[in-house]
């Protein structure tokens, strides 16, 4: 289980594939909408764009490779 | 309402004008590139701005309308006829939304509203596009656009190539997992991920279908890049890239951006309030240059550097007069987006023609057109113009035209609106006239051709037969004559059956807001300007003394005459209580105070010249329709004074 609910935020752990795809868009239409990627080591595209579609918010902090770039990309989607 | 959404909700609007300008230009002629390279940018940027406030349905299908726009630059076609229809439907739906927002937010059904409209962009983009075919190395508009857009990140000439990578939708059933594979291109510099359609509601997402394209730039070679994608050659595009012609198109941009500073309409507003200020401050050093008069000489210089400051005064005035005009343009495209609107509701074919839209009309008279102007568009739609088989039954083209034009005619701005419809027929004027009373039939059966016409106009002429859903209001003509001579203008009407109607409406292009002081005086209110009037003033009945036949005060150490102005007016004399209100006039070298019943706060009106009979009289410089709807006379002091 590398998606998981915690309160109201989303944790991804590990390598996410593109099996996670469908429990992760569940937990964002229970209205999560916090994810945090800060264990996270790759994101599958399907991942990407749920989290773009979802205009997901990111927690703070979190890997330094991932994050700053999953980020970018959901502003440009925002903006 | 936050800033960044009034500011959004500012500039959306010109965008939007912008867009609807470049694409109503594509429906005619769908190939100029420049129109077309245009209205990307003005999509773009209204997209960008739309997502930046949190308006996702809007960004969404303007996402889709700029898709389209993209692929038609990049492949160098023109635009269909029915995708720029497609694209004036967006705007027109965007205008909309600006309009849902300014009142408070979008509608519960935007989404599906731009899931539509952004579906129906896609099939018509679809539609024609031209067959598949191999991708074309020199084919660079997207990526010329993808290294202006990455600028920022990337240094000039860092690129060598550009890739886009819009993967199968069933790639991720196929093992791919497409950033991934665009994170292995060597030397990548940035990656950009759009979605391919409006993103659909989180409850109706297929987690396991790809809406992504990915554009990418890399410092490698072309062949590098090409090698990662070995597997799915059929999915991108690679070409190689040169440094851009960036530094022109944003030096033309900027050029065009610099001569306009964007002022808020209510600061306009305090200036002008503060040059009449000026204007009234102004009349008391005139007085007191007189009352000073310790030495001829100083009295003069004072007078003349009181000239100065009046030539400087109303320079300053007309300029500050001059920053509240506004183009018309706005007004019209808001019109001629309802016509549009309107027209689909009824059935009707109808083409909205635009002309003049540069002419310039001051704020408040452009803000207080639209709603008579609407009116009469509105009834051109539904008493004028006919329905399509009827049209084509008396031979006139089936697409009927309504024209919107705005010209400006010395100090006048003329605004008409013409239709090709089937015009007023002076014999059903007389009938009807007689039918609801307004006159006996004999008197409507001398009426003339041109006379009878002018009927529509008269209060009380629509009837309840005539309330349709569209223009049946309860308010007929009439109300769009009133609405226009509140405004200090007039309307005609020309109309020949068979070919059409045609209305004009005169108004005073930068309207002559004059500040007035509204008395009381015998019973009757009066408006009197304020740059007449020195000062008020409340004078105890006991310093009022009788001198020779007259009265008189004491202002400051000067004695001042006092006339009462109900009597000056041939009205009754003003009651006398236990002060007197005073207005402090300059007349001829001296000051004159003018007994009034009361005075109430200054107010900004439009200024109407007195017409007809009334002309004539002196003491009246004009009137003004105040905002209950009364009339007020404005006076002529130096006139009623003598």
């Amino acid at each position: 289980m590398t998606v998981e609910a915690e309160g109201s935020i989303i944790r991804l752990t590990g390598r996410c594939g593109v099996e996670d795809a469908e429990r992760l868009l569940d937990l964002l239409c229970q209205e999560r909408r916090e994810v945090d990627l800060s264990a996270c080591e790759h994101l599958h595209t399907a991942l990407v764009q749920i989290l773009m579609g979802a205009r997901a918010e990111l927690a703070e902090g979190g890997a330094p490779r991932l994050v700053p770039w999953v980020r970018r990309l959901l502003d440009t989607t925002k903006g | 309402m936050d800033e960044l959404l009034e500011q959004f909700l500012i500039e959306g609007r010109d965008l939007v004008v912008q867009a609807g300008d470049d694409c109503a230009a594509l429906v005619k002629d769908g190939g100029a590139r420049p129109v077309i390279d245009s209205a990307f940018r003005a999509i773009h940027t209204l997209k960008g701005s739309a997502g930046i406030v949190g308006l996702a349905p809007m960004e969404a299908m303007l996402h889709a309308a700029e898709d389209l726009l993209g692929e038609a630059r990049s492949a160098g076609r023109p635009v269909s006829r029915a995708s720029a229809e497609a694209l004036v439907a967006c705007i027109d739906q965007c205008d909309r939304w600006l309009d849902a927002v300014a009142a408070g937010g979008l509608p519960g059904d935007a989404a599906a509203v731009a899931a539509r409209i952004g579906a129906g962009l896609h099939r018509v983009e679809g539609e024609n596009a031209p067959e598949p075919e191999a991708p074309v190395v020199a084919d660079d508009g997207w990526a010329q656009a993808l290294l202006r857009n990455e600028a920022v990140r990337v240094a000039d000439g860092a690129a060598r190539t550009a890739v886009r990578y819009v993967p199968r939708e069933d790639c991720f059933f196929a093992g791919d997992d497409p950033l991934a594979l665009v994170g292995s291109i060597p030397d990548l510099l940035a990656v950009e991920v759009r979605v391919r359609e409006p993103w659909p509601a989180l409850e109706s997402f297929d987690p396991y279908r790809c809406l992504l394209s990915i554009d990418a730039l890399s410092g490698a070679e072309a062949a590098q890049a090409r090698a990662v994608f070995r597997l799915i050659p059929d999915q991108v595009q690679v070409v190689e890239v040169t440094a851009p012609e960036r530094v022109a198109v944003s030096a033309a941009g900027q050029g065009a951006a610099e001569q306009t500073v964007r002022v808020e309409a209510r600061q306009v507003d305090r200036l002008l309030d503060l040059v009449g200020e000026l204007l009234v401050a102004r009349n008391r050093f005139g007085a007191l240059a007189e009352e000073s008069g310790s030495g001829a000489h100083s009295a003069a210089e004072l007078r003349g550097a009181g000239t100065a400051m009046d030539r400087v005064l109303r320079d300053l005035h007309r300029t500050a007069m001059a920053m509240r005009l506004v183009p018309v343009e706005r007004v019209f495209r808001r019109i001629a987006r309802v016509v549009r609107d309107t027209a689909a509701q009824l059935g009707r074919e109808v083409d909205v023609v635009l002309e003049g839209l540069d002419a310039r009309v001051d704020k408040t008279i452009a803000d207080a057109l639209f709603d008579p102007l609407l009116h009469l568009a509105r009834n051109a739609l539904d008493h004028g113009i006919q329905a399509t088989a009827e049209r084509s039954a008396v031979g006139k083209p089936t697409r009927g035209t309504l024209s919107l034009s705005a010209r400006s005619q010395g100090s006048q701005l003329v605004v008409t609106l013409a239709d090709d419809g089937r015009g007023i027929d002076p014999g059903v004027m007389r009938q009807l006239a007689s039918e609801r009373g307004l006159m006996p039939a004999e008197q409507a059966a001398e009426l003339g051709d041109e006379e009878a016409i002018q009927l529509v106009f008269a209060a009380g002429f629509s009837s309840a037969a005539e309330v349709t859903e569209l223009s049946g209001r309860g308010v007929g003509m009439d109300a769009v004559k009133v609405a226009v001579e509140r405004l200090g203008g007039r309307t005609a009407l020309a109309s020949a059956v068979g070919e059409g109607t045609t209305v004009s409406i005169h108004l005073p292009a930068a309207a002559a807001l004059t500040s007035v002081l509204t008395v009381r005086v015998g019973g009757e209110r009066f408006a009197v300007p304020i740059e007449a009037v020195v000062q008020t003033a409340r004078v105890p009945a006991a310093a009022v003394l009788p001198v020779g036949t007259g009265l008189a005060f004491a202002l400051r150490d000067r004695t001042v005459p006092l006339l009462d102005l109900g009597v000056l007016l041939g009205l009754a004399p003003q009651q006398l209580g236990g002060e007197r209100k005073v207005l402090v006039v300059e007349h001829g070298a001296g000051l004159v105070g003018l007994g009034v019943g009361d005075f109430s706060d200054r107010s900004e009106v439009i200024l109407r010249p007195m017409a007809g009979l009334l002309s004539a009289v002196p003491v009246v410089a004009g009137s003004t329709v105040m905002s209950d709807g009364s009339v007020l006379f404005v006076l002529d002091l130096a006139e009623v004074i003598g």
